[in-house]
């Protein structure tokens, strides 16, 4: 049985990295999408809109499907990890633009207005000013997807990713041992979302401390 | 950059025909200001008069429908059609107190005052930090330099966004109601900075519910009722013995209180 479990957590790696780097991805490739979804230029916003729309409303699953066996069979090879990332990052992207958008409404318009009056130049509006302060009120709703996501990207192996799910599926049919490794595997799902929300606590309760009102 | 001190006759801020209209609601009616160098001007008025929407557009935070903004040298015409770069050599300067301070909350009290004198004036960190503790001084508040402004009350707020402000070397500074989110005690607090600015020689435009501000510290007072500058003059003939009814009725109201 131990070496079960051993050879089911050789899994986990692999579900660190599926979910961090569809997070990091998202994180990133999010920033440009919200700003096309605030974009006055209409035709701009309203292609991110539908851009948002139309990857939320699409199961993860579906969206694995169609980028590696649709994209990946003939027009992009690529190894299921890739495509893993690719989908999860682009869902993940579409969510992320969502909470910056309402984060950004949350701020207070004197934010804007004071760096305008100080003259301040617009890249330092976006990056000094009003970036750090949307990333703070982002913060316990991105902790909260990145949970989310740990879970969601069990779904990788489906396509082949070997994640902790994959391994899961592959041993108990190699050993009939269902109950004890799928229960495992659930503990082990369970102390990858502690440190997560423990760390987006320690970090909330710390910029609260030094800013809230 | 200070403007070397030849007399120059210009008006540091003109207005011209100033219209400005939310939708279909005009709240301002074709005001026409000229505010000179080292002029103190109070302006009074009901809520909803425009008063500080005129304010706002004095600095564009407002575009404005029709009509011109002059301040020093930079003019602004209506909506909009100016470029991002006009605004910025007009903010330049124009410093903007608010009613409700708007520091920057995650920025602590020195970087709040020394950030827009690096980015917006090219300053070395150093400098810039040297400055703000030289202001944060002059308001009292060098102590609080390493605090974040949530540390600070209400009226030490102000002050800090007064020092803000300054640290630009503006040439004329709009203040927005700055005491009327304080309570009194603290609203004098952040009257005896500005009324020391005053007396330093800073020009002021002020929209104000402090009537004792109004009388004793501008020169002149301007009073706003739905859209138009209804009266306007030195500042105790216009507070004790106001011409227009409409004047008469709001001063009296306010002293009655």
């Amino acid at each position: 049985m131990l070496a079960i479990f051993g050879n089911l957590v050789t899994g986990v790696p692999m579900t660190l990295i599926l979910t961090f780097g569809a997070l990091l991805i998202g994180v990133v490739l999010g920033v440009p999408i919200c700003m096309a979804r605030q974009s006055r230029h209409g035709v701009l916003s309203r292609l991110a809109a539908a851009l948002i729309v139309a990857i939320r409303s699409v199961p993860p699953l579906v969206w694995l499907f169609l980028v590696y066996f649709g994209l990946g069979s003939g027009i992009l090879r690529m190894s299921p990890l890739v495509a893993a990332l690719s989908g999860l990052g682009l869902i993940t992207a579409v969510n992320m633009a969502e909470i910056y958008r309402g984060s950004l409404a949350a701020i207070h318009s004197g934010q804007w207005e004071a760096s305008q009056a100080l003259g301040l130049p617009r890249w330092s509006r976006l990056v000094e000013i009003i970036g750090p302060q949307v990333a703070r009120i982002s913060l316990p709703a991105v902790a909260t997807y990145a949970i989310g996501l740990l879970k969601d990207s069990a779904v990788a192996s489906i396509i082949g990713v070997p994640e902790l799910a994959f391994r899961g599926t592959y041993l108990s049919q190699q050993t009939f041992k269902g109950l004890e490794i799928f229960m495992a595997v659930g503990l082990l799902y369970i102390a990858m979302s502690l440190p997560v929300a423990w760390a987006s606590r320690v970090v909330d309760a710390r910029i609260r401390l030094r800013v809230a009102k | 950059m200070t403007m070397p001190a030849t007399a120059d006759q210009r008006p540091l801020v003109h207005v011209e025909g100033l219209r400005k209209s939310f939708g279909t609601h005009e709240v301002l009616k074709g005001i026409d200001l000229s505010v000179q160098r080292g002029e103190i001007v109070a302006m009074i008025g009901p809520s909803g008069s425009g008063k500080s929407t005129l304010l706002r557009c004095i600095n564009q935070l407002e575009t404005h429908t029709a009509g011109a903004v002059t301040v020093a040298g930079v003019t602004i015409g209506p909506d909009s059609a100016s470029h991002e770069r006009d605004l910025q050599r007009l903010r330049r300067n124009v410093g903007m107190v608010f009613q409700s301070f708007n520091l920057f909350p995650h920025l602590n009290v020195l970087r709040n005052v020394s950030l827009a004198q690096q980015r917006v004036l090219g300053r070395s960190p150093a400098e810039a930090d040297e400055r703000s503790m030289q202001l944060l001084t002059r308001v009292g508040l060098a102590d609080k330099a390493m605090q974040y402004p949530s540390r600070c009350s209400g009226g030490q707020q102000q002050r800090i966004a007064i020092a803000r402000a300054l640290a630009l070397d503006p040439q004329i500074m709009l203040f927005d109601e700055p005491t009327s989110a304080l309570d009194p005690e603290l609203g004098l607090e952040v009257l005896a900075v500005m009324r020391e600015l005053a007396e330093g020689g800073m020009t002021m435009i002020v929209v104000t519910h402090e009537m004792h501000f109004a009388e004793d510290v501008s020169n002149r007072v301007l009073v706003m009722a739905d859209g138009e500058i209804i009266e306007q003059g030195a500042s105790r003939e216009v507070m004790q013995n106001p011409q227009t009814a409409r004047a008469r009725q709001f001063l009296s109201a306010v002293r009655d209180r």
